[in-house]
Parts: structure tokens; sequence; C-alpha cells
């Protein structure tokens, strides 16, 4: 009975072993430290500074402009994906590769050279700006920096789904009589749903923790465009530690949840995709 | 008889073609739609870094990349990658290897675990170090009676950097060893071979594309952190200025040439990056290729 | 090197995949483990080669308890299923990998592996193929350079999973005749793993048959073929038709039933529904009068052109030969 678990191939102890003990030392331990100092504070005290108004003002920018870049995002990164699984054009290869550049570009990169080209005397906002559009320094710019990092996470979704998809079922569907719209919005999107809402939830993840991109392009104006990763530096360089960490968790947990529904929404992803 | 047949695949073939394909109007304004997107959010934003950066000519421009701050700013981005890269390199060779390997309960709770810093804001990443190491944090008192900096000097920089690209090599390798099996790695065990040695000759050669291709993700990751290293880094000129902060520092004093100098660099390692990548994905795609075709003789 | 299997148990959570399995495999000889797929046939085989442990009996090579020892110890060759060839490596270094990964002292030197690298792929028959890579190979041939690889540490047991599952019809019948005589060329103890009857009859000096985790029959290829011991080996091991009879489920192979136009002392009427007949058998499917189940005939062809049967004849069937169990 004893020999009942042993393992096959050697180093399971010490792989596992280290897997855990780095785990705990960079990951754990670290992230349980905002718990646990957030506990130095009494209810009434954390809720006072989670819910002031400037802070619930950051709130209100960050997961209002995290959603529209991220519904954004699943419209443009749905069409993308289509357009560069479906067509044939020139260039498409290179920007097939370039898809991933928000990846790659350092954030703060991303963030000034957006503030360039939307400032009022920029490329783009200079157009804009005699109509009336204000990018830079304003909420909107926030949502322009959090588009742009969010870009890929659709389209790398959807992609895949998109390639794998039996032109079978599509030929089925015409030649049920379907027409080409029916055909899309009956046949190919319900396959294709999870893969999107995943690359949504991804890109507004992504969007709601995000920092470098956004305050160069913001203005970080108090109760009109700061995000709440800036409350919480902002707290740090006033010295208060507890506010910063009262903040980080709350943004903390709700990270977690969503990752939480991220992996669900994979799972379900997954095994729609393997039952088919 | 065999003619009417050929004359009806033949008029299939033109019915199939109409029935999944869109009309061309729809097609390219579907295309079109999706360049002028993309064309924004991507190749505006490329083009105007270099366009800023070169706005005052190529001296103004190889000055603010020469200079000292600007240099050691580099050789600290350098040094936190050159870190942080071997480690999370190891550490995701060992958790692929536990995960795949073997089968053992709270697995898929691990995976979930080493996952957890893409999920978490590069500011509390930065944040969490800050208040273990930092003034008021736990070690803060001992650290100052032993004459150590973390917080504010470079092993936070490190520090942070690792936290933030924690997860890339073991993502990328998971699901490829995952997909691979045990069966190669008996066949070595039945042969006698030792642990390593089936790590070395057989497991590793086999995910050779994933290995670096992860290692290229954490690497640009590393390289280009923002959020986390300019919470624990105090931004002291020269000394704990990463590439990333120095652009900030520029930009915040207006030196937008310079500023966009020092960005550019970094683009042009987002470029090679991307290059990289294309470049693991195509051969691993090949040698996939490869894989599937059979030879009958 | 002889093999006993002493009480072997072994389960995968609520699954129970052996059940306390008793087994002798005489030095030299070629065993034939053979059962539907989920019999627990592989498992038992990778039971003996010690990718898996048992929960309860022994393991003994030549008397010797290795139920514990490690699989780098047992030496044993194991073929795989899929074969399992290193994708990176070219076919020498696969063959060449079990001499390499030996510690120093054992090691021989380069000079050495090359001959006996070479030497096997010429035993095998296709030393022209060492400086490919599997991936270039047929089926077949990585089927052969599986084995050279598994061959050259010279185990004192081969085994081998399923060793023609993943052929064609073709490559697989000339593959067995190969394995035949390469078995009787080098005499190591082999055991096979199969899921096809006719592949076990033709290859195995001895056969064990299993079902649901356990042994229903061991004996020669013409013992469990012609004495079956379970129904469940009578009807695995070639076409046979049931019959109900008062003493219980009869079983009789198709060329044991006798037919005719007349009826006769128990005898059972039939309507003659199908006349398959290629080769030198000819086929009859007979629809039974009293149940209306069907019935395998089998007649030689000139027997039957003897009698003439037209399809839709009425006729009467006879079995010469019943078991009962």
């Amino acid at each position: 009975m004893t020999t009942r678990k042993k393992h096959l191939l050697p180093g399971f102890g010490l792989s596992l072993g280290y897997t855990l003990v780095y785990l705990s030392l960079i990951v754990l331990i670290p992230l349980a430290a905002v718990f646990i100092r957030t506990t130095e504070l009494s209810f009434n005290e954390f809720w006072a500074v989670v819910t002031t108004p400037r802070v619930l003002a950051t709130y209100r920018l960050t997961f209002g402009a995290s959603l529209i870049a991220a519904l954004i995002n699943l419209v443009f990164g749905l069409l993308t994906a289509w357009v560069l699984v479906r067509y044939q054009f020139f260039g498409k290869k290179i920007l097939d590769a370039l898809v991933d550049f928000p990846f790659a570009l350092p954030t703060a990169v991303a963030g000034i050279s957006l503030t360039a080209i939307y400032a009022p005397n920029g490329w783009l906002g200079h157009w804009l700006e005699p109509h009336g559009i204000k990018v830079a320094f304003t909420p909107l710019g926030v949502v322009v920096a959090l588009t742009f990092i969010g870009l890929p996470f659709v389209v790398r979704t959807v992609q895949p789904v998109l390639e794998d998809f039996s032109a079978e079922a599509e030929e089925a569907a015409a030649s049920l009589g379907a027409n080409r719209w029916q055909t899309f919005y009956k046949v190919i999107l319900p396959a294709i749903w999870p893969a999107l809402l995943t690359g949504f939830s991804l890109a507004f993840a992504r969007a709601v923790g995000e920092y470098g991109s956004v305050i160069f392009i913001a203005g970080n104006m108090p109760m009109i465009s700061e995000i709440t990763p800036l409350m919480i530096i902002t707290k740090l360089e006033q010295y208060d530690y507890a506010g910063a960490t009262a903040i980080a968790a709350v943004l903390l947990v709700i990270s977690f949840i969503l990752l939480l529904l991220i992996n669900v929404l994979q799972w379900w992803s997954s095994h729609r995709h393997g039952a088919r | 008889m065999m003619h009417s047949t050929q004359l009806q695949q033949y008029q299939g073939k033109i019915a199939y073609k109409r029935a999944t394909s869109e009309s061309a109007w729809v097609r390219w304004s579907l295309i079109g739609l999706a360049l002028a997107f993309l064309g924004i959010f991507l190749l505006l934003p490329l083009a105007a870094v270099f366009a800023e950066a070169l706005r005052k000519g190529w001296d103004v421009y190889l000055a603010a990349i020469t200079e000292s701050d600007a240099l050691s700013a580099m050789k600290l981005t350098l040094i936190a990658s050159l870190v942080s890269v071997p480690l999370n390199l190891l550490f995701g060779v060992a958790a692929a290897w536990a995960i795949t390997k073997f089968d053992f309960r709270g697995k898929n709770f691990l995976i979930t675990l080493i996952d957890l810093p893409f999920a978490v804001s590069p500011v509390i990443a930065g944040l969490i170090f800050v208040l273990i190491f930092g003034l008021q944090g736990w070690f803060g008192e001992w650290l100052i009676d032993h004459d150590l900096k973390v917080v504010f000097a470079v092993p936070g920089i490190i520090l942070a950097t690792i936290f933030v690209t924690f997860p890339f090599v073991a993502r990328e390798l998971i699901p490829l060893m995952q997909a691979q099996g045990k069966e190669e790695e008996e066949a070595a065990l039945v042969l006698g071979a030792s642990g390593w040695k089936i790590l070395w000759h057989v497991t590793l050669p086999n995910v050779k594309w994933g290995l670096i291709y992860g290692v290229i993700l954490t690497n640009a990751r590393a390289m280009g952190e923002f959020g986390a290293v300019s919470v624990v880094s105090g931004h002291i000129r020269g000394m704990t200025n990463t590439m990333p902060l120095h652009v900030e520092i520029l930009y915040n004093e207006y030196n937008y040439a310079a500023a966009f100098a020092v960005a550019s660099l970094l683009t042009l390692l987002a470029l090679v990056t991307l290059v990289l990548k294309t470049y693991v994905e195509w051969q691993a795609a090949r040698d996939a290729a490869a894989q599937e075709k059979e030879v009958t003789v | 090197m002889g093999i006993t299997i002493q009480q072997i148990s072994k389960g995968f959570g609520q699954f129970s995949a052996l059940r306390d399995i008793n087994l002798n495999v005489p030095s030299g000889e070629l065993v034939a483990l053979l059962g539907p797929s989920g019999c627990g046939k592989t498992t038992l085989l990778r039971i003996i080669a010690g990718l898996e442990s048992p929960d309860n009996g022994q393991v003994l090579f030549d008397g010797v308890d290795t139920t514990h020892a490690d699989v780098r110890e047992r030496q044993v060759g194991f073929v795989f299923q899929h074969y399992a060839l290193f994708r990176h490596m070219t076919v020498f270094e696969n063959v060449a990998f079990g001499l390499r990964v030996r510690p120093r002292e054992t090691r021989p030197s380069n000079a050495e592996i090359k001959k006996r690298v070479h030497d096997l792929l010429k035993l095998v028959q296709l030393d022209w193929l060492a400086d490919r890579y599997p991936p270039q190979l047929s089926g077949g041939q990585r089927q052969r350079i599986a084995l050279a690889r598994a061959l050259a540490v010279e185990p004192k047991v081969l085994l081998l999973d399923e060793p023609f599952g993943a052929l064609d019809a073709k490559v697989r019948k000339d593959l067995r005749r190969w394995l035949r005589r390469l078995h009787d060329e080098l005499h190591v103890t082999s055991v096979f793993v199969t899921h096809d009857q006719e592949e076990a009859l033709e290859v195995a000096d001895t056969i064990v048959v299993m079902n649901h985790g356990q042994v229903e029959q061991v004996g020669s290829p013409q013992a469990v073929y012609d004495q079956p011991a379970t129904p469940f080996v009578y009807e695995f091991l070639g076409n046979v038709n049931a019959f109900e009879t008062p003493q219980g489920k009869g079983f009789v192979r198709p060329y044991e039933i006798a037919v005719s136009r007349e009826p006769g002392l128990n005898s059972i009427a039939g309507a003659l529904t199908y006349v398959h007949s290629v080769g030198s058998l000819v086929r009859l499917e007979i629809k039974r009068t009293d149940n209306e189940q069907y019935v395998d005939v089998e007649l030689g062809r000139e027997q039957f052109n003897q009698l003439n049967f037209q399809q839709g004849e009425t006729v009467y069937l006879k079995p010469t030969q019943l078991r009962v169990f």
C-alpha cells in the first residue's frame, strides 16, 4: 500500500517544492501583506478611506473607462480577427504580427506617444479640437489609452477559434437557406461567443489595473480624470501607507473576482469547444 | 452521364463560393474598417514615437540617448532583466515539470495562483514590496539596522520586475508540455536515463520554441515595466532609474525630444520582440507541420 | 528470464483495473496479453515494466521480487504503443540513447556505441535510415526503430504495448511475421499486448486472454481457440453461434454445423437468407424459424457446390460439436 502513490518520473518533490517556495516568496506572501496591513485599520476607518468622494470618482472613471474600452475592443477586436482570418490583403502578415504591439510596448512609451497624438497640437488633436472634441487630459483620453493596451486580447482569443471553425457548419447553414448575416449571428457568433467574452474580460481586467499608459494622457485632475491606481500612488507619496493599502485591497479583491470569472469563462469555452 | 455529374460538381463549387463568402463590397468595407482601427490605434502611436524623437534632428536624438543618466538607466534596465529572466525561467521549468508530469490534488488551483501576477495592477505589485521592505514595512527597521536598502534601491526594482514577469515562462510551457504527454519521458526512463538527463535531453528540446517564446515575453515585459518599478524606485536619477522611468522624468521636465528619443529605443525593443516572436511562432508551426507529415515507404 | 506475477491488483480511483492476477511467463517465450480495450492488459504490462506500481501483489523476475524495483534497474525493453521516439533526435541517436545515458563507468565508448547501434539497425533492416528524424519515417519504420531502441540496452525482458496497433493492415501482417522471426532469433522473453485475436493466434507461443481485469484463460493458441475455458473466450476468439440448450448456453463455431435439406433428430429449421461466397469458404446466414435469430455457418466451397443451396430455401441445421457452459 505504501507504494501506491509512488510517482514514476523523478523530481516531483524538488520541482513542486521549488515551485511552492518561489511562488510563496515572490507572490503569495507579498500579496498577503496588502490584506494583513489593511487590518491595521478598523472597519470604519477602512470604509471612510475607500469611500471618500475623490476615491469614489476614481472608481467611476477606472471602471467606466475600462468598460467602454473593453467594449470598443470587443467590437473592433472581433472585426480585426475576422478580417485577419478570412480575407487576403496586402500587408496582412505584418498587421497580424503588429496586433501584439501593445503587449510589447512599454506602457510609459504608449502613454507619451498617445498624448503627443491627441494633444491639442498633435496629429489627431489639432483635427479634433476645432470640433470641440478634447481627448488628451480628459476622461476620453483614458478610454483611448485603455483601448490601446487592451487591443490584442479579443483579437488573440477569437482568432484561433475562428480559424478552427469548420467550413462545413457554414456550408450547412447556407444549404439550409440562411443568408450570410443569418449564418454569422446564428451559427458563427454562438461558437465564438465564449472566446469573445474571455477576450473582453481579459481586456477589462488589464484596463482596471493599468497605470503607465494612462497617467500621461489623463491629466490627472482630481474628481475628473484620476484613476484608482494613481490614487494609490498619490497616497503613498503623502506617506499615507494605510490609505494606499486600503485602496489597493479594494482593487485587488476586484481583480481576483475578475480572474475567477475569466477562469470560469475559459473553462466553459474549452468545454464547449471540446464538446463540439 | 459522366458529363452531367461533372457539371453539377462544378456548379456546386460556384454555389459554395457564393454561400460562404461575402460580397466584395462588404468584404472591402470590413477590411477598410479594421485597417482604420489598427491604423489609428497601432500604426499612429508607433509612428509618433519616431517622429517626436527626431523632431529636433539627429544631434539632439544622439545626445539624448548617449547622455550619462540615459546610459545608467539602460544599464539598470539590463540588470533587472538579466536577473529576473533566468529566475523566472528556472521557476517556469520547475512548475511546468511538477504540473504536467505528475498528478496531485489542487493542481488547477496552483495554476490559478501562478497566474495571479497577471491580474494584479502594476502599482500594487510595487506597493507590496514597499509594505514589506519599506521604512514602515515588516522588515523596514531590521533593514535599516543592517544598513541594507531594498525599496528605493536596485533590489526593490528587481523584485518588482520578477513579480510582474512571474507567470510568462510557466504559462507558455504548461499547455505545451501537457499536450506532449509523458510517453517520451517514460521511454527515456525505461532506457535508464536519470531525471536530469530526461529533462535536458528529452523534455526541454521538445519544448524549445515555447521556452524561447516565454523568455522573449518575459524580457520584453521586464525591460518595459513602468508602474511597479515606479513605486519602488524613488526616481533617483542615474541611480534607480530604469529606461521607462527615465522617459517619464524627461517628459515631466518638458524635455520631449529626449523623452521620445529614449522611448524610441524601447519601441525598437518592442519591434524586435515582435519580430522574434513571429519567427519563433513560424519555426514552431514548421516543426509541428513536419511532425504531422508521414512518409510511407 | 522468466516472469512470475503473483496476486497483482490495481485500481484507479473507483475503477478496478486488475483483480488478483496470477501468471507465469517462462523464459524465452513470446506471450500475448489479449483482450478487449479496458480489460487491464496494458496496465499489467506497465506493472511488469515498473511504469505503474500495483496496489497489491508481486512481480518476480527469475524468482527475485522486483515489485518495488525502479524501472531503470529492471533491464526491461519497452516498446510504446505510439513508439515514443524522441522527435528531435535522429534515428541513430534514438537507438543510442539508452547507452549514452549510462553512468560514465559502464558507458560504452563512442566507437562501441556506433557499432552496436548499426548492428541493431541492421537487425531491424533500417541502417540506411540512421540520419533521419522520426517524423520522416513511416509507421512501420518507426515501429522497428522503437524496437531497436528497446533492444539496445540488452533487456532481459521485452515488453510491447499494442505493437502493431497504429499500422495499416498490410504492414501489420508483414511486421508480425518479422517480429516472430526476430524472437526466434533472439529468444528474449517477450510479452506483448493486443486486442487483435488474429495477431495473438499467429505470433504468440502462449496467449493470456483477459477480461474485466481478470485472466480468463492461459494456453497455446491452439488450446485457447479449440478449448475455450469460458463463454467470453469463445466469443472473443473467432466467430461463434450461441444456442439456448436445456443445460445452459451452448457455443458452436460456424464450421461445426451440418446443413441439410432434410430435417433430422433435434435439427433446427431456418431460412437461408444470405450466401457469401468469396474465397475458399462459403458463409451462409440462416434465420431460425423458431426464434428468428441468425446463425452463421461455414462450408467448404466444394461441399457447398455439391449441395447447391439457393437463397430463400429452408434448411436444417445440426451442430456437430457443442460446448455448454
